[in-house]
């Protein structure tokens, strides 16, 4: 049988959870927090942004490309800076070029993919109004005015 | 933990395992050490135990612990899978990168759990920098023979 100083009160669930999100907040920003060793934390720290780093080149390897030799250090920078956003690496890769973009080190090579990326999303967009109105005629047809 | 465990349990329809993980530090003044944390939660939830050997041997490592007595608190009646991936080290850390070829002692703890306990299946994890089919098929091999104990250690890789 488990012991009674195992479980858990709701107090300590609530600093178990403080202490995490603080350590999660260290991590993704490269601080310190006390009582974990530094050097390792450091380590980890740097380790999920390379990790992050190839995950976003997988995604969308024209960044990678586009940026050359200079991609790890523009990533660092701007990992340091953004938090992982929910939706997966695309989404990461959509921020990055954002990041980039508004400190005007977007290269041109990438601009013109995210211009392609754009009218591939408006022809898209038009094939499906055009599904769309097509369906609502095929109703009007079979029911008579909506 | 035990009660998020549970609350998962409840919600699926399937077994639920849980895994040891790959660590670079430690949670400061731990009231456990990591083999005893995961017996206690199998001990009070009856989940289920997903070895991940290249994890332990990256915790021994960073850690420095010995994995005879980690393999002996747990209880591996409760083993349902075993993970097995490469890694390298950078300095004195042991890195479970799931991206550089297995490493002997990691196939080593592969054999003395698969030596404890029937051995269940196993996954062998690579997620990047993939090398010749011919190296994978090495590696798989060796897993297969020391799944079925056929095998003293005498790698390939």
């Amino acid at each position: 049988m488990p012991s009674e100083n195992l479980v858990m009160s709701i107090d300590s669930r609530a600093r178990l959870s403080a202490r995490q999100s603080e350590l999660m907040q260290a991590l993704t920003s490269q601080r310190t927090i006390p009582g974990f060793d530094r050097d390792r934390l450091a380590i980890t720290s740097l380790t999920l942004i390379q990790k992050r780093e190839r995950t976003v080149a997988h995604a969308c390897p024209s960044i990678a490309s586009a940026l050359g030799s200079s991609y790890s250090n523009l990533f660092n920078d701007y990992a340091n800076s953004h938090v992982i956003p929910s939706g997966g690496p695309g989404f990461d890769a959509r921020q990055f070029i954002h990041h980039l973009a508004e400190r005007d080190l977007l290269p041109d090579q990438l601009w013109k993919v995210c211009r392609d990326g754009w009218k591939r999303h408006q022809n898209w967009c038009v094939i499906l109004r055009k599904l769309i109105r097509s369906y609502r005629a095929d109703i009007r047809r079979d029911t008579g005015p909506i | 933990m035990v009660e998020n465990i549970q609350i998962a349990q409840r919600a699926l329809t399937v077994p639920l395992a849980i895994e040891n993980i790959a660590t670079l530090f430690e949670w400061p003044n731990n009231e456990m050490d990591e083999a005893s944390f995961i017996a206690e939660i199998v001990s009070r939830t009856g989940v289920s135990l997903l070895l991940d050997v290249a994890n332990l041997f990256a915790n021994a490592t960073n850690h420095n612990f010995a994995v005879d007595s980690y393999l002996n608190k747990l209880p591996l009646d409760h083993l349902a899978y075993i993970h097995v991936a490469g890694g390298i080290f950078k300095g004195e850390l042991y890195h479970d990168t799931h991206c550089h070829s297995i490493k002997n002692p990691v196939l080593d703890l592969l054999r003395k759990a698969c030596a404890k306990v029937q051995a269940p299946k196993v996954l062998l994890e690579r997620d990047g920098l993939f090398p010749l089919e011919l190296e994978l098929n090495k590696e798989l091999d060796v897993i297969k023979q020391l799944m079925s104990n056929e095998r003293e250690l005498t790698y390939v890789c």
